[in-house]
């Protein structure tokens, strides 16, 4: 069942010489529960094309529709609405906020929306990320790697249409990374999440079921492991 | 290169900048200000002191020939030697030098044939201890009043730096990520903190020079403003008076509270590494954090993500929360203080003397004393004049004749610290002697019910017996058994041998004549008329020397007997003005004429005068912190907008951003206001009770006016400030803020 669909999403930043174009004509569609992987030299646009799809970026032209609806024809608050409950978004450098404790960051996104956790729910997540003896920490008295995890949680924590992650073990030694590209596996095998994984290491990229790679804003390969 | 770098931080922050510049300018306008004013109140004590007791710097008493003055004069270190002009032969002698006058005064004592310890050499300690002269002792009590005019002063430099340094350091690592290139490409410690210092001296220079000379104009104002207040009233002639030491006192004190202010932030960010630098000093980590859960609930989550942001950074906004809970506090409790104490003097003196007294003149008797009555009495609008005069003598009362209440206890002396028991257990006690005119004393009589035909005097017997009534006023019991045919000796003050009268006592009273004196605190009153004193005055004592010693500028208050002192009261309050002119026709000229509206009115300009001080005073505090305010909304915009894009990445909506921002403002403003409101509170029921003043009564002079219109500034500048900084936030892509370009 198709679950995202992006069709001719463009992005150009400044004007005349200054002049970039971040992406080009991108098409592509994922099937809800993949794991994709996207690929590609610094400067190709996989940032850019995250961004769209998280809804934190609008598109110079192109449409992208999640669940069938298009993304781009709503307002600043419906989109607001969008990323909150359609998407997670996980950081290479985690951007927790760090007034909050572990607890407060994952629920952050159900908050907003003025919704309460299912204790239930919470607790298994909490147990998932192996974040059980950390409840109440603030982000600065937690590793890079549950600091991870914990932005992991607040990506998952409403269930979301996808997951999208920016590099998320740019920042991480091999053994917590090799932990979190399991967690992130795990959360597509026992949520049944569509997952969506930027990446410069081959090998994460090679346990993804597809792979896209992008060169100078464009798609040049879309390669099925699965 | 510095130069130009810093002009162009300064021309792309232009409200960060501002905000130094605003904080530097009030911070020199108040130190200015206060240096001028003190160095107004020293010398116009030095000229007041130099007016009335002449230049010299010591005395020596005595009558020297004129080889001895010549030598004198002709020591090196004498400036001038004078010979005094009284009654007493003296020499006034003034050194080149004053600080010399303890060390170079006893050699010159030496060659005037004159004991340095004699009593004959008399140094002018009022002179020299306004110079910080000190005696042989040490600084005498009076220096410390200039001692204190220069710690006032450091003290509000010190303050001022403690808000400064904040406000600087704010501004300067809002540069961070710069100067952590720039340190990156080889810029040493020292090139940084150039750079940064260069930017100060750009923006507070001007500033300086600026807050200098409002600080001028503000002392001159306020100096006039004070004169023209005080100078009627007091009789002074306080003027405004310029001085370059003072002024460059000020600039100095300036030039260093704004220097080190910059130089402690400066080294701190000096000392950071380039990697943080490059982070923009990466936010400092959040060891602790309270939860605020009511807070959430009633607010929203929003709410409780502003007062943790505001939590975070509790330490950047702590100078300008002191400054401003301290100005509105500060405020809020002076105001109750002026309204409390306007209302109390209005009750106890104002209002309770509207039928006592509207006007009042005290001159010397003359031959002329019952004419003077009689045409003032004929003036038009008088409705009733007295004319009295009053002395003060002590009595003895044997414990057999006082009244049944007071011999109850088992210590009479303990009603008043004015009763003392001799030997015999006998009383002494002030016995105030007041003598009306015949037509007032005849009046006063039938007021009283007594039928006075013979020569008596009258008794106002009457002891506080320490109680009050619901409306506070005093409770009294009858001092003496009222017999007939009673006599009372009258003694002079410091005797107890014979007395100088015996009266023979026609009545008692229960209350005084209705005058300005109440003689609230004294058990036994005389009241005579004046043909009975005029039949003994040779008995009474000549007026006292103490009093006469005091001089004081307005004759009502001197006990002297010898005085005559017309209480006029007129029909209405509208005829006072017409009667004082007439009475100032009337009266010798010079004759000082006390008028009870004109008073009041002085009073209330006073009051008024010292609301709208303390008030600049206030709003001026209230500026500082209200600048640290601006500089912090203004400044670490990099790190706000990370904030903020992490919020939007999680799905904030944009309405949801503007809400934070309103409440961190909301919170910055009101939680000093709120503070201030609450510790004010039971302060002013404090005071209430202790000036047994009604909450309604309060309530109708209470000072909302003030206090609101200072809230709404408050309100109004942190929400502005609130605002631009928002707008900085808010502006461009935000979610540029979370690429980390450190690598």
């Amino acid at each position: 069942m198709e679950i995202l669909r992006c069709e001719g999403l463009s992005k150009v930043y400044g004007q005349g010489e200054a002049r970039v174009e971040a992406l080009k004509e991108v098409s592509f569609s994922l099937e809800k529960g993949s794991f994709t992987a996207i690929v590609g030299p610094s400067g190709s646009g996989k940032s850019t094309l995250l961004h769209i799809l998280g809804g934190v970026e609008t598109p110079t032209s192109g449409k992208l529709f999640v669940d069938g609806a298009d993304v781009f024809s709503r307002n600043r608050t419906q989109l607001a609405i969008y990323r909150r409950r359609q998407v997670g978004l996980i950081y290479q450098f985690y951007n927790l906020i760090p007034v909050l404790d572990v607890t407060e960051n994952i629920l952050m996104p159900l908050r907003l929306d003025g919704r309460r956790a299912d204790p239930g729910h919470l607790k298994e997540l909490m147990r998932f990320l192996g974040l059980e003896q950390r409840a109440r920490h603030l982000p600065s008295q937690l590793s890079g790697g549950q600091q991870q995890r914990v932005s992991i949680g607040r990506a998952l924590i409403n269930a979301p249409a996808v997951v999208l992650a920016d590099e998320p073990t740019g920042n991480l030694d091999n053994e917590n990374s090799r932990r979190i590209v399991e967690l992130l596996k795990a959360s597509n095998r026992k949520y049944h999440q569509t997952l969506v994984v930027i990446t410069h290491d081959e090998e994460i990229a090679l346990q993804a079921g597809r792979i896209l790679r992008m060169e100078d804003g464009r798609i040049v390969s879309d390669e099925r492991l699965d | 290169m510095w130069k130009l770098y810093s002009l162009s931080h300064i021309r792309h922050n232009r409200a960060s900048s501002l905000g130094i510049a605003g904080c530097t300018l009030a911070a020199c306008l108040l130190i200015t200000c206060l240096c001028l004013v003190f160095y107004n109140i020293w010398a116009d004590e030095v000229r007041r002191v130099i007016l009335t007791e002449g230049p010299a710097h010591a005395v020596l008493t005595g009558d020297f020939s004129d080889e001895t003055v010549e030598a004198i004069e002709r020591r090196p270190e004498v400036k001038s030697v004078t010979r005094s002009a009284g009654q007493t032969p003296a020499l006034n002698i003034e050194l080149n030098n004053m600080r010399e006058t303890y060390k170079v005064m006893p050699e010159l004592a030496g060659l005037a044939g004159v004991p340095a310890d004699s009593g004959f050499l008399v140094y002018h300690d009022r002179l020299l201890s306004a110079y910080l002269v000190p005696t042989p002792q040490g600084l005498s009590v009076r220096s410390l009043m200039v001692i204190g005019y220069m710690g006032a002063v450091l003290l509000c430099c010190a303050t001022l730096i403690l808000m400064l340094k904040n406000a600087f350091f704010v501004s300067m690592s809002s540069r961070l990520h710069q100067l952590g290139i720039l340190e990156s490409v080889g810029a040493t410690p020292k090139q940084l903190r150039q750079a940064l210092y260069s930017e100060c001296a750009i923006l507070c220079l001007p500033a300086v020079a600026l807050g200098l000379g409002l600080g001028v104009l503000a002392s001159w104002g306020f100096v006039g403003y004070l004169a023209s207040v005080a100078n009627p009233i007091n009789q002074v002639d306080l003027q405004y008076q310029f001085s370059f030491w003072a002024m460059g006192a000020a600039l100095l004190a300036t030039l260093i509270t704004v220097w080190l202010s910059a130089v402690i932030p400066a080294r701190r960010l000096s000392r950071i590494s380039a990697l943080e630098a490059i982070r923009s000093g990466v936010q400092r980590p959040v060891k602790k954090m309270r939860r605020y859960r009511v807070f959430s609930r009633l607010f929203g989550v929003e709410a409780e993500l502003a007062r943790k942001s505001i939590y975070a950074r509790k330490r950047l906004l702590r100078a300008a929360a002191w400054s401003l809970t301290l100005a509105f506090l500060g405020l809020c409790a002076f105001l109750n203080v002026e309204a409390i104490s306007g209302l109390s003097t209005q009750r106890t003196y104002f209002e309770r003397y509207r039928s006592r007294w509207d006007l009042m003149a005290a001159l010397t008797e003359s031959g002329d004393d019952s004419r003077i009555l009689g045409q003032i009495r004929s003036i038009p609008g008088v409705e009733r004049a007295t004319a009295y005069r009053m002395t003060v003598a002590r009595a003895r009362v044997d414990g057999t004749l006082l009244s049944g209440e007071v011999k109850a206890l088992e210590d009479p002396s303990s009603l008043s610290e004015r009763l003392i028991p001799d030997e015999s257990g006998a009383l002494w006690l002030k016995a105030p002697v007041l003598v009306l005119d015949d037509q007032s004393f005849l009046d006063y009589c039938a007021e009283n019910g007594i039928i006075q035909g013979e020569s008596g005097a009258l008794i106002v017997n009457r002891i506080a017996n320490g109680e009050r009534d619901e409306v506070h006023n005093r409770l009294y019991w009858p001092y003496l058994a009222e017999e007939t045919g009673l006599s009372l000796p009258l003694y002079e003050s410091g005797r107890k041998d014979e007395p100088f009268a015996i009266l023979e006592i026609a009545g008692f009273v229960s209350e005084p004549p209705e005058l300005r004196q109440e003689f609230e605190e004294d058990a036994l009153v005389v009241v005579m008329s004046e043909s009975l004193y005029d039949s003994m005055k040779d008995r009474f004592p000549a007026p006292y020397a103490a009093a006469l010693e005091k001089a004081p500028l307005n004759p009502t208050e001197r006990f002297s007997i010898r005085n005559r002192v017309y209480n006029v009261i007129a029909e209405s309050e509208q005829e006072i003005e017409g009667i004082q002119d007439q009475l100032s026709a009337l009266l010798p000229q010079g004759t000082v004429i006390e008028n009870r509206l004109a008073a009041q009115r002085d009073d209330a300009t006073m009051r008024w005068g010292i609301r709208v001080i303390i008030s600049a005073l206030a709003c001026l505090l209230a500026l500082i912190g209200l600048s640290s305010v601006f500089a912090v909304c203004l400044s670490q915009i990099q790190q706000r907008r990370r904030e903020f894009a992490r919020y939007l990445s999680v799905g904030l909506s944009p309405g949801g951003m503007v809400k934070i921002l309103v409440m961190e403002g909301l919170l910055m403003g009101l939680k000093p206001l709120l503070i201030g409101l609450v510790v004010n509170i039971p302060l002013t029921a404090l005071m209430l009770n202790a000036a047994w003043i009604s909450v309604p009564a309060y309530l109708s002079s209470a000072p909302v006016g003030f206090i609101l219109g200072f809230m709404a500034l408050v309100l109004v500048m942190v929400g502005l400030a609130s605002y631009l900084g928002g707008r900085k936030i808010l502006r461009g892509n935000l979610m540029e803020a979370l690429k980390d370009d450190a690598l």
